[in-house]
């Protein structure tokens, strides 16, 4: 009874549980090299060190975020095309939900080009979240030394 | 049923005669049955002072002549058996003394089973039970031809049910006056 | 397993609310590593209108073999309906083995075709491209023919989706009202058909090799008669009539004898009857029981019931020799038994501490396997590719029908609401009623 009386007091500060979501989600990332996604969509991947993923043959979602803010995904193509689906982010949401309820151990992977700002990535991440990723993997270039 | 089963026994104490077990009796029986208990006192009376005995009712099935109530025509079996019961044996042999004293009169032994078992087997079973009846009563001086068995194996249930009870009361031969 | 369950679950929605008349069907058990296989919902032209789901009938008949796992079609993530349009790593992203896609048309003569495609998505191969050809009426026919041949391309076995069974359906036993009918329905349950309708039991139905006649027992005049049903025709004989038994009527392998029980001599015994000239040759001689007999496959032999060793076991007697060896000594209840079509192996009913089971008997290696765990089970009978068999069961008190595979892993029951279900026959392969051509 106490604890309905509490949720009904007036909010008077800013919401920011989402934002603990995702700084949750972001601490299961693990930053990696992809070799394999070499493809399609032309984006600068932010230069930096990290293990390579282990098990890049185990055909994972990939999200890619142009330098235009554009999503692709690397769906609804032959493989041997180099580029990805455009889709818009209803269209990823609703995809990615469709894929983690068939598959729950599908790694997902974000590849976003370096240039774009952090609220488009965590905007993404939270679609993801929302469809049910249970962690999201940031693919990195290795960087040119 | 239970009813009817104590209703049954209750009248086999009071009788103090042999009656087989008639729990699962068929419906042409009941009416008979009926007053024989509600009318216990007098129901002997009538039947002695009528000259000629009866020796069937309604329904053209004999009656015990000691009695005046209608013979048992269930005989009831123990599982994957087709020997008769001692007590079945005088309601039998009155059967039997009925069939030749009215050599016109003839029978449908039918053999019956539980549902234990396979379906074919038990129509061997209940034939085996039939065959039984039959050559009880064609040693007792019947003759062969009066009689006829079919065995309806497993296939015609008095009590559809799944107990020991059900079953004990579908592996049975019954007589059917023709 | 999980994704099978769902699905079964979402199917047996799906096929409840199309039941009618028939059985339905419930899965009990698959096995452990089924194989994952997409059906994409099939494509048609805007001017059709199929009431029929032929992917979700394709999708249950996998199911329920066991072998497969259909996924949901609603995690699907593109929907193709030709072959242009598939992209195998849509499919291999969500682990899927193999993929079934297809496309209803109309012909100029109102006649449905259905193209499909099989892919193995692992492989990236392409496995499969027909078209089968038939009336509207027969588009569950067309459904059961692609379950058929993705079956076998995938598991090397035969599928047997379009065969038939017959079973009997017996209404308000114990009472005035009792009623059995003798029933004919596909191997999901559907599309039935009475045979047969009467006030008397009615048992043992057996169908011929070729698949158009049902020969049973029915007791509608009174007594027992053996009596050969022509499917297609609906028209039928009796054919045997003796005094005392006719019962337990089997088809030899060539169609042109059967094997029945008459006690026409005495006691039940084992003959064979021609049935062109109606010659009869006896074949046991012996005053315990014996019946319940089954052809090996190669027509030679019978194996049969019979409790002349005092309870009932199953022997086997060579028809030119005469000879008799007892295949059954584990247990004091072995009965009606059927042969695979390996001829190696043994099908009975089998009693062991007072419960009735299906067991399966290697006769080389005489080793027994007791199939189901439920109780009063009977009447097994084998799917004519030899890796399923049905059988009556009890539910509640219920008759119902249920399948167990040859090695003992997938179960599915087919109760009815209508009564009790009992003594099922499952038909050899039919003759395709449909036209079909590679592409």
């Amino acid at each position: 009874m106490r604890r309905e009386g509490k949720r009904k007091r007036p909010m008077s500060e800013i919401n920011v549980v989402p934002y603990i979501d995702v700084m949750l989600v972001l601490l299961v990332i693990f930053m990696a090299t992809a070799p394999l996604v070499t493809q399609g969509v032309k984006v600068n991947l932010p230069k930096k060190p990290s293990d390579a993923i282990a098990d890049v043959q185990d055909d994972p979602l990939v999200i890619s975020i142009r330098e235009d803010g554009a999503l692709f995904l690397n769906l609804g193509v032959r493989e041997n095309e180099s580029s990805g689906q455009r889709v818009t982010i209803y269209a990823l949401e609703e995809q990615a939900g469709k894929l983690i309820r068939a598959r729950p151990d599908v790694p997902v992977y974000l590849r976003a080009d370096s240039s774009l700002d952090y609220g488009k990535v965590v905007e993404i991440m939270t679609v993801l979240q929302s469809a049910g990723a249970e962690s999201v993997g940031l693919i990195t270039d290795p960087p040119e030394l | 049923m239970q009813q009817q089963w104590l209703r049954n026994t209750l009248g086999l104490v009071l009788a103090g005669l042999i009656l087989a077990g008639c729990a699962g009796q068929t419906k042409t029986n009941e009416p008979a049955q009926i007053p024989e208990e509600s009318t216990q006192t007098e129901a002997p009376a009538p039947i002695e002072n009528v000259e000629p005995p009866k020796t069937v009712d309604a329904m053209g099935n004999p009656l015990d002549p000691n009695t005046g109530n209608p013979l048992s025509r269930t005989f009831y079996f123990e599982f994957d058996r087709a020997t008769l019961s001692a007590s079945d044996l005088a309601a039998l042999e009155l059967h039997a003394s009925f069939l030749r004293d009215n050599r016109d009169r003839s029978v449908l032994v039918e053999g019956h089973c539980d549902e234990r078992g396979t379906r074919e087997y038990n129509l061997a079973l209940g034939e085996r039970r039939g065959d039984t009846v039959v050559s009880f009563l064609t040693n007792s001086g019947v003759n062969r031809s009066q009689l006829e068995v079919v065995s309806y194996g497993e296939e015609k249930p008095v009590d559809a049910g799944h107990s020991e009870g059900a079953w004990h009361r579908n592996r049975r031969a019954e007589l059917i006056y023709r | 397993m999980n994704l099978l369950r769902r699905f079964i679950i979402c199917m047996a929605c799906f096929v409840g609310s199309n039941m009618y008349a028939g059985l339905a069907i419930e899965i009990v058990e698959g096995r452990d590593n089924p194989i994952k296989i997409a059906i994409v919902p099939f494509g048609q032209s805007l001017n059709l209108n199929i009431d029929q789901d032929i992917s979700g009938i394709v999708a249950f008949d996998l199911a329920r073999s066991g072998q497969f796992a259909p996924m949901a079609e609603e995690n699907m993530l593109s929907y193709p309906d030709r072959q242009d349009k598939v992209y195998f790593r849509d499919w291999k992203i969500l682990k899927v083995d193999y993929l079934v896609i297809g496309r209803v048309e109309q012909e100029y003569n109102a006649d449905l075709s259905v193209v499909y495609h099989l892919f193995d998505v692992v492989n990236a191969r392409h496995l499969i491209s027909r078209r089968v050809t038939g009336s509207q009426k027969q588009i569950r026919d067309i459904a059961h023919s692609i379950s058929d041949e993705v079956y076998q391309e995938v598991t090397d076995i035969p599928g047997a989706f379009s065969t038939k069974l017959v079973y009997v359906l017996a209404q308000d036993l114990g009472t005035k009202y009792s009623n059995f009918k003798l029933q004919l329905a596909d191997t999901d349950g559907e599309r039935v058909r009475t045979l047969l309708s009467s006030k008397e039991p009615i048992l043992s139905a057996s169908w011929s090799p070729d698949g158009s006649q049902v020969a049973y027992v029915s007791f509608e005049g009174g007594r027992p008669a053996v009596y050969l049903h022509n499917i297609s025709t609906n028209s039928r004989r009796m054919l045997s009539t003796f005094p005392g038994i006719n019962s337990a009527p089997v088809w030899s392998p060539d169609g042109r004898k059967l094997a029945m029980v008459l006690s026409k001599d005495g006691n039940a015994e084992i003959y064979v009857r021609d049935i062109g000239s109606s010659k009869i040759q006896r074949v046991t001689r012996h005053p315990a029981i014996d019946t319940e007999p089954a052809w090996t496959p190669d027509g030679s032999s019978l194996v049969f019931t019979s409790d002349r060793g005092g309870k009932p076991q199953i022997y086997r007697i060579n028809l030119s020799k005469g000879i008799t060896d007892r295949l059954t000594f584990q247990g004091d209840y072995n009965a009606r038994a059927r042969l695979l079509p390996d001829g190696k192996h043994l099908i009975y009913v089998h009693r062991s501490d007072g419960v009735y089971h299906i067991a399966l008997q290697d006769l080389e290696r005489d080793r027994i396997m007791v199939l189901t765990q439920t109780d009063l089970n009977e009447s097994p009978s084998i799917s004519p590719n030899g890796s399923m068999l049905i059988y009556a069961t009890q539910d509640n008190g219920q008759g119902i029908l249920a399948v167990v595979s040859i090695d003992g892993t997938v179960k599915y029951r087919l109760p009815s609401s209508l009564g009790d279900v009992r003594e099922p026959a499952w038909s050899p392969y039919l003759k395709s009623v449909l036209r079909s051509e590679n592409l």
